[in-house]
């Protein structure tokens, strides 16, 4: 059988070595063609960024530092939350900051809340910096915390964090920039996986991250169809939030605040979210398998949820752009809805139809195909936006199992949809309670 | 700028659209009505809940949640936060007997209050009578009159060394000594804290001096050592011989409070 499967994937490296560059690219399933052409997307839009980059671009009036508010999501962290609170507070920003943990839940996590005042003398001491804690005894949900927060917040940009979250000196300063640009509404963070070293799992996340949020999101930026504004680090210009009415009820407000702002660029169309990959918040990603299962669970399905049923209607050039109403359709209808299906139903068939060493070279070769990409990605990656090179470095040694990490994914991702469609599972999360997200209109 | 009129605010989280705002942007003269979405809030825990409460300053409008506490001083109009504040320690007491006793006969100063009981009269009455005796003499020269002040010289001294009641029971039987000596026509009173003033009318100095010498010999006739005695210091004036009564009594009762005849 290995030497059959040897055979076969001679034969397909003969076939792309007489027959040229496209017929390689054909000879791979189809659903690798569709990510080669998402990935060409992205490498456009990081060229142009590079290009963009090295020359002077448009920067902040000298002066420019508006009043921020940082909405951070406080529930059963505990002591971890002093962390997020002092590497905002430390922040160098000559503008106000006024850190604003909201601890829902208040009664059940009294440690959190105990964690947030024990900082209040700490920030108390620091020029341009104060510290509003927010208790919420009665448990809303991650949303109705980051409402709270708006309604109280003064500063003209809101930055909504999670309280496991912490960050670089220079964050607040790097995002704000961007608002000196009165078409930038919102500004998507970069997030780097703080404990790679504690798992394979969490490192393969690393390296995950690394190429979908810091890479891709540059990509994505250039373009003007940045995927999503990530919940655990994402910046919002206080006045849109007001005019939009603040985060929906529900699961994935993260998907959902992004998704309507897009909702604005039909009408608007210079209006933009920015990327800024160097501001980077660190978060602890699942350690165990079952962590992950869970946490990609409540993302991709809150994803199917969002984009198949609350917002169906969206999905018009008149409302998204066109730009972005072609990227709704290929990137998430297509490509992260109906290709896993696509990829575990051409599996089924090549088992029931080829002979087994075939399935087996096809699989090699497909593998082969996606760590080329993967490497390919990596290499542009570490030498043009990490800041971190040594430690992604390291992480370069797990790429190998990069392609089988995201088949995983994608075969789950197939689990996860039909369970958001049939089982309304949206309507149970970890991020609010049961009794407010039954109440959603959706 | 600090003002002090501080509103406590309630807030609404709107479950249908996840709106949190002050429940008076969701009053609606149905009950609560989400500014957002226009769902009819009715029922808390089911349609709604009260994610926080908040403060409100009445004059400039700033929300926040935990109002800060000052400690204002009426004296000097400082104010200081509540950490910075001097600690001092406050004891708390309890009144023992020697305690009780003070409070039913009344502090150091209102020690001659036991006088006050023994049929004194008022100051008022008093300086009416005087007055009325002066006016008596000026017109019809009938009825000479004499003033003799008694007034106790070491009080305090004697109040430390025996003790507050010993001191009271002292002045207690001086002052029962004294009207059971004087008649019944005199008037005693009270002017000053410590001043015993009698007003004898038809009497004589002589038989004024008379009276003070058995006032002496009556303080003189305890068994109490000298040394713990009261020491009662003794003025004396009379009308015709000391003065014309027209003086008035005002001049005359200044003009005895300088006299000091001797010592009982």
């Amino acid at each position: 059988m290995i030497q059959g499967t040897l055979d076969w994937l001679a034969l397909l490296l003969q076939r792309g070595r007489t027959m040229g560059f496209w017929d390689v690219i054909d000879s791979l399933p189809f659903f690798v063609q569709v990510e080669i052409s998402l990935q060409i997307l992205i490498l456009g839009g990081v060229a142009a960024w590079i290009l963009r980059k090295n020359r002077p671009g448009p920067k902040a009036p000298a002066g420019y530092h508006p009043s921020v508010t940082c909405v951070i999501t406080c529930y059963s962290e505990g002591p971890d939350v002093a962390r997020t609170i002092r590497s905002l507070a430390l922040q160098l920003y000559p503008g106000t900051i006024e850190i604003m943990p909201m601890v829902d839940g208040s009664v059940r996590n009294s440690e959190t809340l105990a964690a947030v005042l024990a900082q209040q003398s700490f920030v108390d001491a620091l020029p341009n910096r104060t510290l509003r804690p927010v208790s919420k005894p009665q448990r809303g949900g991650r949303v109705s915390s980051l409402n709270s927060g708006r309604a109280l917040a003064r500063g003209e940009i809101i930055m909504a964090m999670d309280g496991d979250t912490s960050f670089t000196n220079d964050t607040v300063a790097l995002c704000t920039r961007h608002f000196a640009d009165p078409d930038c509404v919102a500004v998507s963070g970069n997030l780097r996986v703080r404990n790679s070293d504690s798992s394979w799992v969490a490192a393969m996340q690393a390296i995950e991250y690394n190429l979908g949020i810091a890479f891709g999101r540059i990509g994505l930026a250039e373009w003007g169809i940045i995927n999503n504004i990530s919940g655990a680090f994402g910046i919002f210009r206080k006045s849109l939030l007001d005019h939009i009415g603040g985060w929906d009820t529900g699961t994935a407000e993260d998907l959902d605040i992004t998704t309507r702002i897009k909702g604005y660029f039909g009408r608007h169309p210079n209006l933009r979210i920015a990327f800024e990959p160097n501001a980077i918040g660190f978060t602890d990603g699942p350690v165990t398998v079952g962590q992950l299962y869970r946490q990609r669970d409540r993302w991709d399905g809150d994803l199917t949820y969002i984009y198949l049923r609350k917002y169906r209607l969206s999905f018009n050039p008149r409302i998204l752009g066109w730009k972005n109403f072609l990227w709704y359709t290929l990137f998430g209808l297509v490509f992260q809805i109906t290709i896993p299906f696509l990829v575990v139903g051409y599996y089924f068939k090549i088992i029931a139809t080829f002979p087994f060493a075939l399935v087996l070279a096809i699989s090699l070769w497909t593998y082969m195909g996606y760590l080329a990409i993967a490497v390919l990605l990596y290499a542009i990656y570490l030498g043009t936006v990490s800041r971190y090179p040594k430690e992604d470095l390291w992480l370069a040694l797990l790429l190998p199992f990069q392609p089988l990490y995201a088949f995983t994914l994608r075969v789950c991702m197939t689990l996860y949809t039909l369970k958001s469609v049939l089982m309304r599972s949206h309507l149970d999360s970890g991020m609010a309670p049961w009794w407010v997200l039954k109440k959603g209109i959706h | 700028m600090k003002a002090i009129d501080i509103h406590r605010e309630e807030f609404v989280h709107c479950f249908p659209c996840g709106q949190v705002g002050p429940q008076s942007e969701f009053q609606d003269p149905e009950g609560l009505r989400c500014p957002k979405c226009r769902s009819v809030l009715r029922h808390i825990g089911a349609d709604y809940d009260r994610p926080m409460e908040n403060q409100r300053c009445r004059s400039c409008a700033h929300v926040f949640a935990s109002p800060e506490v000052a400690a204002h001083c009426l004296d000097c109009d400082a104010s200081t936060l509540p950490h910075q504040l001097q600690a001092e320690n406050v004891s708390e007491l309890e009144l023992t007997d020697s305690g009780r006793l003070a409070v039913r006969t009344g502090s150091l100063q209102a020690i001659y209050a036991v006088f006050d009981k023994e049929r004194f009269a008022s100051p008022q009455y008093f300086e009416q009578s005087l007055s009325w005796f002066c006016m008596l003499w000026s017109r019809y020269k009938t009825s000479p009159f004499s003033i003799l002040q008694l007034q106790v010289t070491n009080a305090s001294e004697l109040s430390l060394r025996i003790g507050r009641s010993s001191m009271i029971v002292h002045l207690k039987e001086f002052a029962r000594r004294l009207r059971a000596l004087i008649r019944d026509t005199d008037v005693t009173a009270r002017l000053q804290e410590e001043r015993i003033t009698i007003l004898m009318p038809f009497t004589n100095p002589d038989q004024a001096r008379l009276a003070v010498n058995r006032l002496g010999d009556l303080s003189g006739g305890t068994a109490t050592p000298q040394e713990n005695r009261l020491e009662v210091a003794w003025g004396l004036l009379s009308v015709p011989e000391d003065a014309t009564g027209k003086e008035g009594q005002a001049a005359l009762l200044a003009r005895l409070s300088g006299i000091r005849k001797g010592i009982l």
